[in-house]
């Protein structure tokens, strides 16, 4: 019994194994580096030590109502209410500088006002052939 | 990569690694990270995933790396980290999988409901194509852990005991496992290898 | 102690509200998009939905496939490297963040080659659209968005 199953079984795991093929990272160091970088990155976040309280919860209770009220006043005087807002020059993007590494590009920039958003123009990158794939 | 023909430098790693030597862990990174990677490729089938999840598994390999007591090789308890990440992902996931990794010179995004007509695409390369959607679909329909076994047993070709270490369970769950997510994906392919 | 405590949480979810939500889970999401021109034109997928007035606009063509995407969180001073498919990537560092956008510095890699840097001001939901090379016979557009 077992061995029928395994021969009924054999053809697809040979359809497995000739069409899952992974081809292994194109930059395994890449892979090092985030991984190093973010340990360090917890372990300078785990060494700082938090400060001794200097003040109880009582004594923090003046100090917390003045800034709650100056809190209060930012929000009404200072903050913008509606960051998505379109129509300020404030909520789009734009773009400051771009430069192109190989002579043969070019690259321009110019503004999508209605939607907010900004294009960078590419010219000069070579023509890409549909056989060759980009992923 | 692994190199048994130098064992000792794997147990040096370790040793330093686990002392807070951290070019000790990068060593150890190198030798596992693309088996590691390849691994939760199968997996989660999308290139960026797999990247993303290699790299939280080295992650916390080194954070619990006080925890590894040698019992099993370190790759085998690495890949266990890997697993059980890739199987998390995969149970979060509510979209079907992009079928990134293989497909030709034309990958689309699996949630796009057309193709795009451009005639350039070889014939031989579509057929391809196809049978890996199908492959993917069907390993979809799977769950996580069934995926799990199906790859380690048969694309890595971990021995029945091997795999019950990777996955933290006894080898008959592993083989009780294997016989239904073979059953499955036979059916489910079995048109395929008949008529390719 | 109950009402000092009371009182600290409420000040502090004061605050919290007080402030805009900007600084807590800002993402970039970035997208490879190809272009091309079909009879009929293709259905927009799901995530491209928003843009495709845009992209059509600015591109001029009229159907959208989407190669390839990735999302990572924003964060001042780390560089994240959001890599849409093997043969491109991004890397984008956040240089600053204003209370109205990001600037970023953007580097467009193919493979080991860097093509462009540009160092730009995002503003939430005010995408960056990169016009890359032709491929077949579409066009190559990269898609940044912080969200």
């Amino acid at each position: 019994m077992k061995n029928s199953d395994d021969l009924q079984w054999n053809p697809t795991r040979q359809l497995l194994r000739e069409h899952l093929v992974v081809s292994p990272p194109e930059h395994p160091d890449f892979i090092n580096s985030q991984v190093l970088a973010a340990i360090r990155r917890e372990a300078a976040l785990a060494s700082v030590v938090p400060a001794k309280p200097t003040w109880s919860l009582g004594r923090l209770l003046w100090p917390g109502f003045a800034t709650l009220a100056a809190a209060v006043l930012l929000s009404v005087f200072l903050l913008p209410r509606d960051f998505a807002g379109r129509g300020s020059g404030a909520f789009i993007s734009q773009v400051l500088t771009a430069q192109a590494m190989d002579p043969k590009t070019s690259v321009t920039s110019f503004q999508v006002p209605d939607e907010g958003g900004v294009v960078l123009w590419i010219d000069g990158v070579d023509y890409i052939p549909a056989t060759h794939r980009v992923q | 990569m692994d190199d048994d023909s130098q064992p000792y430098d794997e147990d040096d790693l370790l040793v330093r690694a686990r002392q807070g030597d951290l070019s000790a862990f990068d060593g150890l990174i190198t030798r596992h990270r693309e088996k590691i990677y390849m691994q939760i490729c199968f997996m989660v089938h999308n290139a960026e995933d797999a990247l993303d999840l290699t790299q939280e598994t080295f992650i916390r390999a080194w954070k619990s790396l006080a925890r590894f007591d040698g019992k099993v090789p370190f790759l085998a308890w690495i890949r266990r980290i890997a697993t059980n990440a890739s199987i998390d992902l995969c149970r979060r996931r509510k979209r079907r999988p992009q079928t990134e990794l293989e497909l030709g010179p034309m990958r689309i995004d699996a949630a796009s409901r057309t193709t795009p007509s451009t005639g350039e695409v070889p014939g031989s390369g579509l057929d391809r194509a196809e049978i890996r959607r199908r492959i993917d679909a069907a390993l979809v329909t799977l769950s996580p852990d069934h995926r799990a076994i199906i790859i380690l047993r048969e694309i890595e070709e971990l021995s029945y005991e091997e795999i019950a270490l990777h996955l933290g369970c006894s080898q008959g769950t592993v083989m009780s496992r294997l016989f239904h997510a073979r059953k499955k994906l036979q059916t489910q392919l079995t048109d395929l290898h008949e008529e390719f | 102690m109950k009402r000092s405590v009371l009182f600290a949480v409420i000040l502090g979810a004061f605050l919290l509200g007080t402030f805009p939500a900007r600084a807590a889970g800002d993402r970039i999401w970035t997208a490879l998009v190809l272009g091309t021109n079909e009879k009929p034109p293709a259905e927009v997928p799901e995530k491209l939905e928003n843009y495709a007035p845009a992209l059509r606009k600015i591109f001029g063509y009229n159907s959208f496939y989407l190669l390839g995407q990735k999302k990572r969180d924003l964060v001042k001073g780390n560089e994240a490297w959001l890599m849409p498919t093997k043969e491109f990537f991004l890397g984008v560092d956040c240089l600053a963040r204003e209370k109205t956008y990001y600037k970023l510095r953007i580097e467009l890699y193919r493979r080991e080659n860097l093509l462009v840097t540009t160092e730009a001001k995002l503003a939430r939901d005010a995408p960056l659209y990169i016009r890359g090379p032709l491929w077949g016979g579409g066009q190559l557009i990269f898609l940044l968005v912080v969200r």
